[in-house]
């Protein structure tokens, strides 16, 4: 994974994701271009389920933690 | 009256006559409590019981008596102005009231009435004098009497549910003799002390039982307080001087503790409410995205798609070539045959050619040959070594010369030159 990648963060990931799969699915592909594009959206797609599934686990647990007793406050 | 054997006997009628002259004599107040009321039914009068604990005293009173006092004439305790009589038909004796007011409670209440009208038109219960409570406050004291069903009832709906709120407690009378003087003690003390709010509260009781709290004292006192107030007194029902004069009325001491806390309680609710949309906003927001991203992984693998002509094309791509590179190669040997055999010809021409060019040069060379030339009677002359003298200086006089002719030589001496 390419260091921009990794600054990415999700929308812009799932943005940039989406603009490589309408270039894939361009019929005037070159097939290098092509591995490229597909080797980056890979990378790019298992980087934006990361985030997404660590984001998911952490809302849930805090939304856990955080249930708010029976007109309580501290 | 008649007298027989010494005795005096009177008649019922007599009785009852000389019963009612005398108990007309008797006029007095009396004070009671109304436990029956009726109207009779042919006379613009009415009948009425008064009591107490132990007995009933019947009476009857006009209509105006009757207007004079509250609504609910039954219950109330009134003080009667009136005289004795007697009805003689019955023999039933009746106070007959020629004058009414209000009594105990009653008398408190009317009294209360005027208070309240009075401090009223001084404008004490204007709302420009009501000073809101805040809505998140942290420090309250409640003035009340410690350990009364008000004050846990009080204790139970704030700091307990809102342990953010620091609880102080003021410890008053709330009844009895003391209970004016040590409001009037401890409530200024109190408004000094920096409190968000001040709660005061009671249980409910008789207007005897809230008499402190309708005191005009304590209630200009509390209307004076600078810490927005809460006044609860009572039950429902009861309202008290102390609860106009107060910035907020609550109608019991968890409705005060309600009032107290409403800030908190909503933001609990909007709180909770928030949680929810979380929740759910939260949840569509990752399914979405998870099928986001499984659609664009779906798109991904079908790139291999964008390729899958690519052998095909090859394929054919190599097919036509193969098909070009025959046509191309039967084209150029085609092409070489040609080419051969125009070659062939055109070699074959140019050796017949060179051969008649060379036949003419023969024919030339016979005409020019020097063995032609003496024959047509021209001689060669060389020098001594045989070489051919082409020009008279070669010529050295004195020297031998050879001359040849068509059919001999000779050899001779140059003898001059010129």
């Amino acid at each position: 994974m390419s260091k921009l990648q990794k600054t990415l963060n999700f929308t812009q990931a799932l943005t940039r994701l989406e603009e490589i799969v309408e270039k894939l699915e361009s019929p005037n592909l070159d097939l290098e271009d092509g591995l490229k594009l597909l080797e980056e959206g890979v990378a790019l797609h298992k980087l934006c389920k990361n985030k997404l599934t660590a984001a998911n686990t952490k809302i849930s647990d805090i939304l856990k933690d955080g249930d708010i007793k029976d007109g309580e406050v501290n | 009256m008649k007298v027989i054997e010494g005795k005096k006997i009177y008649t019922v009628s007599e009785v009852n006559y000389f019963a009612k002259q005398t108990l007309e004599e008797m006029t007095f107040w009396v004070e009671g409590e109304i436990s029956s009321f009726k109207k009779n039914p042919n006379w613009n009068f009415y009948y009425l019981d008064l009591k107490d604990e132990n007995a009933v005293l019947p009476c009857i009173a006009e209509e105006f008596i009757v207007g004079s006092l509250k609504r609910e004439i039954t219950g109330q305790r009134i003080l009667a102005h009136g005289n004795l009589s007697l009805y003689e038909p019955f023999g039933k004796y009746q106070f007959r009231i020629s004058k009414a007011e209000a009594a105990g409670e009653g008398l408190l209440q009317k009294q209360l009435d005027e208070l309240v009208k009075k401090l009223k038109n001084e404008g004490l219960f204007e709302k420009q004098h009501k000073k809101n409570i805040p809505k998140y406050p942290r420090k309250i004291c409640i003035v009340t009497s410690v350990g009364s069903d008000a004050y846990n009832d009080f204790v139970r709906h704030t700091a307990y549910k809102f342990p953010i709120i620091e609880l102080y407690t003021a410890d008053v009378r709330v009844q009895g003799i003391s209970a004016v003087p040590s409001l009037l003690k401890v409530l200024p003390g109190v408004d000094k002390m920096g409190f968000d709010a001040i709660v005061i509260t009671r249980g409910g009781g008789s207007i005897e039982d809230l008499a402190a709290f309708n005191d005009e004292q304590v209630a200009r006192l509390i209307f004076s307080l600078k810490t927005p107030t809460v006044v609860a007194i009572g039950h429902e029902a009861n309202e008290s001087l102390c609860e106009w004069v107060a910035d907020v009325r609550a109608s019991t001491p968890t409705d005060a503790a309600n009032i107290i806390t409403f800030g908190y309680q909503s933001l609990v609710e909007s709180l909770d409410q928030l949680g929810l949309r979380l929740k759910s906003n939260s949840a569509y927001y990752f399914s979405a995205n998870f099928q986001r991203l499984d659609h664009i992984f779906f798109k991904l693998t079908q790139t291999k798609n964008t390729f899958k002509d690519l052998p095909h094309i090859i394929n054919s791509l190599k097919e036509s070539l193969r098909r070009h590179e025959k046509l191309l190669v039967s084209a150029s040997q085609t092409k070489l045959e040609e080419l051969t055999k125009l070659l062939k010809k055109d070699f074959f021409l140019l050796v017949e050619n060179k051969k008649q060019i060379l036949k003419n040069l023969n024919k030339s060379l016979i005409l020019l040959s020097p063995q032609n030339t003496l024959s047509r009677g021209y001689s060669i002359t060389t020098d001594k070594s045989g070489r051919i003298i082409r020009s008279i200086k070669s010529v050295v006089v004195d020297e031998l010369i050879g001359v040849k002719f068509k059919d001999g030589s000779l050899r001779s001496k140059v003898i001059s030159k010129q």
